[in-house]
């Protein structure tokens, strides 16, 4: 039979309470130590100094996202107009156009 | 920094628990989240609390670690069964000072690892770590409202889960 929800919530709480009371057994911190010591020094650099600029990587990745977006939507206009000029560019340079 | 990694270590260790399946995947995120301190401590004011900007890179850890585990869920096979027929068990057992707690946190985190992993996360640092929703909503990019909606949603989900594991 399926609990009523009141109860299932009284269990579900009574379940979170207990979990609080769970704590790990102690890490490992000699290693640990070990892997800090040993990773690789903050890069400096222009780049690093813009991404930290933002306040959350969401942000910056969103940022990048739609300058990409901007981007390719800029270079598709560029070569679309270049196809349309290219032609009159071709006529207009033939020498003998107008001798 | 080391003095740092030392004095930290077990705040970061505790909070990160909550995500973990087990030991040996706490170690790991343990040294992920300092290595990400290492790699961005020149992005840290020094007018915040160096606490609580480890606390959000640990809690960023974790998010990532739910996402992570959802997506190898997706791709995983079943687990083969024995000679006996049983199923081997999925996580490593640790010792516990509190074996209910430790039970009823493992059963916790197996609810937990079947919602998506932003509601997990969400639920984790709520339920467990007592954090704020508006905090939680800080730490994610999410605006207060869509936090307590989301909230909202993620518990019910929950506790059906939970009906449905105490239902025969």
């Amino acid at each position: 039979m399926k609990p009523s929800p009141e109860e299932s919530a009284r269990a579900l709480s009574a379940l979170v309470q207990r979990a609080r009371g769970d704590t790990p057994a102690p890490i490992d911190t000699a290693a640990l130590l070990r892997v800090v010591r040993q990773a690789p020094a903050v890069e400096a650099g222009w780049w690093s100094d813009f991404a930290a600029s933002f306040d959350t990587r969401a942000v910056f990745t969103t940022c990048s996202a739609g300058a990409g977006a901007s981007l390719a939507v800029a270079g598709w206009l560029a070569w679309d107009a270049w196809q349309n000029v290219l032609p009159w560019a071709q006529l207009l340079s033939d020498p003998t156009l107008f001798s | 920094m080391e003095r740092l990694v030392l004095h930290h270590q077990a705040e970061i260790a505790r909070l990160l628990w909550r995500f973990a399946r087990n030991h040996a995947d706490l170690e790991d995120l343990v040294q992920e989240t300092f290595l990400r301190v290492v790699r961005s401590i020149g992005s840290w004011r020094a007018d915040r609390p160096f606490a609580h900007w480890l606390r959000r890179i640990a809690a960023n850890t974790g998010r990532d670690y739910c996402r992570r585990q959802a997506v190898r869920r997706r791709w995983a096979v079943e687990p083969v069964p024995n000679a006996d027929g049983e199923c081997p068990p999925v996580e490593a057992v640790d010792p516990a000072a509190d074996p209910a707690a430790r039970a009823a946190h493992r059963e916790l985190k197996q609810l937990l690892a079947r919602l998506p992993p932003d509601d997990c996360a969400l639920l984790t640092l709520h339920h467990l770590e007592g954090w704020e929703l508006a905090d939680i909503g800080r730490q994610f990019g999410w605006t207060a409202a869509a936090t307590k909606i989301r909230a909202w949603r993620a518990r019910g989900r929950l506790r059906s889960l939970y009906e449905n594991r105490l239902s025969p």
